[in-house]
């Protein structure tokens, strides 16, 4: 779907980015993170033409950019920033509609449209009439995704959209993107320095360290196999384990008969589990299945014991 | 047939109490009525000239005064609103600061020393000082044009861009409507100043309510000086009233 | 990319257009003036005809502002732009002078040599290059005042060797010369005495404002619309009143006060002073913020020591961006109110207006452009000073 070839970009004599080959798939949602100024933001820009390649090609469904009109190109490519950058002018309800409006869609097409969108980012429509300063941070970023995604592109750019948002803001945005993803199938490109968030959406990560790319894989893969020192201090070092935990169920290492008095889930992750024995006090858990019948258990060994074998 | 009537009613009640309507109205009256006040300047100026301005009408004169006005402050606007979009572009951002610094210094340029200024160099009669007129009042827009386009946010350009506009839809979707306001206050600046400058340009030949004013300061006949006088103050509290209701209108939307 | 292999890319595209506007000037206009006598046309001629060596350097420093354009460096490039400009200022100023004495030589005694658009837009072309020098070197306001000081310098010296002598404009100000220097006190007299009574009324004025919010609307919206009247209407408004009051108070009469004349005119810059005045002093004031406030009233300073000590310091920057717009206002509406008979160097604009005498207008006008100019210029420093301190 994206193809970047050994592209460079220094600003001044400063490099940026420095001969980069990426390859985004079709559906992925492909995560860039690094630490500040490894050129993960300059990568995103580069994609929708924002800022041109110094050297390299970059393919987007097998054209070359540079053979495109930036204008046209953009207006197929969803793009999400930080500071979400609604219009102060307009209202919500305007501001979402405003790439359908510049391709010239019809009045009712594209009222049909804004109300669909805010349906499926839960945009209250009272909120449609108001001016982005009426809003707040979690409310605006929501617009600002609809915005994005109101003339259907099939690609999204996202540059650190939730960084400064309040946490349960962020948590139910992020919760919304893996679900948008999920029903929608589009390709995401979303740049964060928050590696729990990425660890939380992504289905490839790709680690950036002074415009260079480090290593790329799915999430559980490099936490498993991470490439080298920085990047396990990148994902923390010590807490790496723990987060492994997040990408095992219950189910695939419970065993034996029920007998303990505390339940959990069988699609609960390792790391709820672990939590729950910590807090209950206890090193078994009965495996609950969806109708509520205990099915199996789960014995703190268990956890721990499996992790090398993953 | 009556909510409409009550409806009709309280609307022009509510308009009735705007101070501007009545100003407007005061305004009108005094073009019109001016020249059958000669019983009142009599009594004020006991004097057995003649005392009613009638070189030409009232109404020829105002028209003439908004002309001027009205042509020098459009071309203005044109050069200052055009000048500031260039020198907030990319290709022009060289230019900023000494356009910035022209605006600045320029603008403490005594308008009547700029109108003196245009004679030499262009003559008398109207259209230098309509051409004065235009280079002084285009400062003003040329300021609140910079000062607005730049304090769109940064943001705001960022994410248009990024969703596909095109430099021209940018300007004139998102960038001109937030500068608005700004730019409207220069404009306000630039017209009041300019209704001043047109009275005092009648003396290098343009006609305008500076007219009787001038005259009748030359020939020691206040009467005269009453006249322009109020018929000018008028058309200048109207107008920047005008400006209020615009720049109210403004915010609304 | 490839035009920039045809055609040097420049790196201070500003010069380069300011050399293209001065090139322009050159082409399009007339350097000097020629007419037989005070009242009749010239006939224009072009900066080449000057005497070589000045239109030389004239030209040369044109060439130079084009050619820096191409200065990668920028340190340099500034340095180099302010020799470039003083070439050109001083290739206008003693070619013009010269050349006039050239035609002086020839012609009758009644000849008069005016300047041309070409000489103006070369002059601006000049200012405006060193003005986006000292910018790009950032220059500091002290700097820039001792270049000015330079300058001013330079231009007197060269003006008293009598350089100019033959100039209608040095003529014009010679045989007006001695009424110029009364006219000019006059001027600031009126100036000074519009600022002095502006700011005794303008204080109690923003006590009100400040103690007693209801009258705020009221207060501001009325000298508003004093603001937008203009300002000859309003002198003549002035004069009916006052003539009727001197008629009934012959003791009014007897200290100078009548229709005519500096009292309309004090009163109206005075009433025109009050807006700006007030509102500068009301946000400097108001501006203080209340937790500073807070904190002195909290140490145990009483309201006047807060005041004194606190609200005044930080509110000065205002009061000085007041007092400085009130100040150019009224440098540039006296000059109008030589129209009543006030005087001040408005008068010479008027006169040479009415006599259709060009340069009697621009001895006028131009001093009255230098004080604004320098009132401007005094002001920044003090907030500069202020600030530094």
């Amino acid at each position: 779907m994206i193809e970047l070839r050994g592209v460079s970009k220094a600003f001044g004599a400063a490099p940026a980015v420095v001969d980069l080959s990426l390859s985004i798939g079709r559906g992925a949602f492909f995560v860039l993170i690094g630490p500040s100024g490894c050129g993960k933001s300059t990568v995103l820009r580069m994609i929708n033409a924002m800022i041109a390649c110094d050297r390299g090609a970059i393919e987007l469904r097998g054209e070359d950019i540079r053979a495109m009109d930036p204008v046209r190109l953009r207006r197929g490519i969803g793009y999400v920033i930080q500071s979400v950058g609604l219009f102060p002018h307009w209202t919500i309800e305007k501001n979402i509609g405003a790439v359908p409006r510049l391709l010239g869609w019809s009045r009712e097409t594209l009222a049909a449209r804004v109300e669909e969108i805010a349906a499926l980012l839960q945009i209250d429509r009272e909120l449609l009439r108001r001016y982005p300063h009426q809003l707040s941070g979690g409310q605006q970023q929501r617009a600002g995704v609809a915005r994005a995604l109101a003339a259907d592109p099939d690609i999204v750019l996202m540059d650190e959209p939730f960084a400064a948002l309040d946490p349960v803001s962020r948590a139910s945005l992020q919760d919304e993107m893996r679900r948008l993803h999920a029903e929608t199938g589009k390709t995401f490109v979303f740049v964060t320095h928050d590696m729990d968030e990425a660890l939380r959406l992504a289905t490839h990560i790709a680690v950036m360290k002074d415009g260079r790319l480090v290593q790329t894989a799915a999430p559980r893969d490099l936490l498993n196999r991470p490439e080298d020192e920085f990047v396990r201090e990148f994902f923390g070092r010590e807490a790496m384990g723990l987060r492994l935990l997040d990408f095992v169920a219950v189910r695939d290492r419970m065993r034996g008969r029920p007998r303990a008095p505390e339940t959990i889930g069988a699609d609960a992750s390792l790391r709820d589990a672990l939590a729950l024995m910590i807090e209950r006090r206890c090193s078994r858990l009965s495996v609950t299945d969806g109708g509520g019948g205990k099915i199996s258990e789960i014995d703190i060994a268990d956890i721990i014991k499996g992790q090398d074998a993953t | 047939m009556r909510p409409d009537a009550a409806a009709a009613l309280s609307a022009a009640g509510r308009f009735a109490r705007r101070p501007g309507l009545w100003l407007f109205l005061l305004l009108v009256a005094a073009i019109f009525l001016m020249p059958s006040a000669g019983i009142l300047f009599h009594a004020l100026f006991p004097d057995d000239r003649h005392l009613i301005y009638s070189r030409a009408t009232f109404l020829e004169l105002t028209l003439a005064h908004c002309q001027l006005v009205a042509l020098s402050s459009l071309a203005a606007a044109a050069a200052g609103i055009g000048l500031g979009v260039f020198a907030t572009r990319e290709s022009g951002r060289e230019f900023a600061p000494v356009v910035r610094a022209m605006a600045a210094i320029g603008q403490t340029f005594p308008p009547v020393a700029v109108l003196a200024l245009a004679i030499p160099a262009l003559g008398y009669g109207a259209p230098p000082a309509l051409a004065a007129l235009a280079l002084y009042a285009a400062l003003p827009v040329l300021e609140g044009s910079i000062t607005g386009l730049d304090g769109v946010p940064a943001s705001a350009r960022d994410a248009a861009r990024g969703i596909g506009f095109s430099p021209f839809e940018l300007l004139w979707r998102i960038e001109l409507p937030l500068a608005a306001p700004f730019i409207l206050a220069g404009l306000r600046t630039a017209v009041i100043i300019n209704i001043g400058t047109a009275t005092i340009a009648s003396s290098a030949g343009a006609l305008s309510l500076g007219s009787p004013i001038l005259e009748g300061l030359s020939a020691a006949n206040p009467a005269y000086v009453v006249e322009g006088g109020i018929i000018a103050a008028l058309l200048a509290i109207c107008v920047d009233r005008g400006f209020d209701w615009l720049s109210e209108l403004l915010k609304q939307k | 990319m490839a035009a920039g292999v045809l055609f040097p890319k420049p790196h201070d595209q500003v010069l380069l257009a300011l050399a293209g506007f001065g090139a322009a000037g050159i082409l399009a206009g007339s350097f000097l003036n020629r007419a037989p006598n005070r009242l009749a046309n010239g006939v224009a001629t072009a900066l080449w005809h000057a005497p070589p060596l000045e239109a030389g350097a004239a030209m040369a420093g044109l060439a130079a502002l084009a050619a820096l354009a191409f200065h990668p460096k920028d340190k340099p490039r500034s340095a180099m732009t302010f020799g470039a400009a003083m070439l050109i200022l001083w290739g206008c100023l003693s070619g013009a002078g010269r050349l006039a004495s050239l035609f002086a030589l020839s012609d009758p005694s009644a000849a008069r040599y005016s300047l041309g658009a070409a000489f103006w837009i070369l002059m601006a072309t000049a200012l405006l290059a060193l003005l986006d020098a000292a910018q790009r070197a950032n220059l500091g306001l002290l700097a820039r005042a001792g270049l000015i000081a330079a300058l001013g310098a330079g231009f007197a010296l060269t003006a008293n060797s009598g350089a100019f002598a033959d100039l209608s404009l040095a003529k014009e100000f010679a045989s007006h010369r001695d009424i110029f220097f009364i006219e000019l006190r006059r001027h600031i007299v009126l100036v000074a005495s519009a600022v002095f009574f502006a700011l005794a009324i303008s204080a109690p004025l923003t006590a009100l404002v400040l103690r007693r919010p209801s009258a705020r609307g009221l207060v501001f919206s009325g000298l508003g619309i004093l603001q937008t009247i203009p300002s000859i209407a309003l002198f003549g408004l002035l004069m009916a009143p006052l003539t009727a009051l001197s008629q009934q108070f012959p003791l009014l009469r007897a200290w100078g006060i009548n229709g005519a004349g500096a009292a309309p005119a004090i009163i109206a810059l005075t009433l025109y002073s009050l807006l700006p005045l007030t509102r500068g002093f009301f946000t400097g004031v108001s501006e203080v913020a209340a937790d500073v406030k807070d904190a002195a009233a909290g140490m145990g300073f009483s309201a006047r020591q807060t005041f004194l000590l606190v609200e005044l310091p930080l509110a000065w920057p205002a009061l000085v961006s007041g007092l400085r717009v009130v100040t150019i206002q009224a440098i540039g509406l006296a000059a109008v109110a030589a129209l009543i008979g006030a005087g001040g160097l408005g008068a010479f604009v008027f006169q040479g207006i009415g006599q259709y005498a060009l340069d009697l207008v621009l001895v006028g006008a131009i001093p009255i452009i230098l004080q604004a100019l320098a009132a401007s210029f005094g002001f920044q420093m003090l907030l500069a000073a202020r600030r530094g301190s």
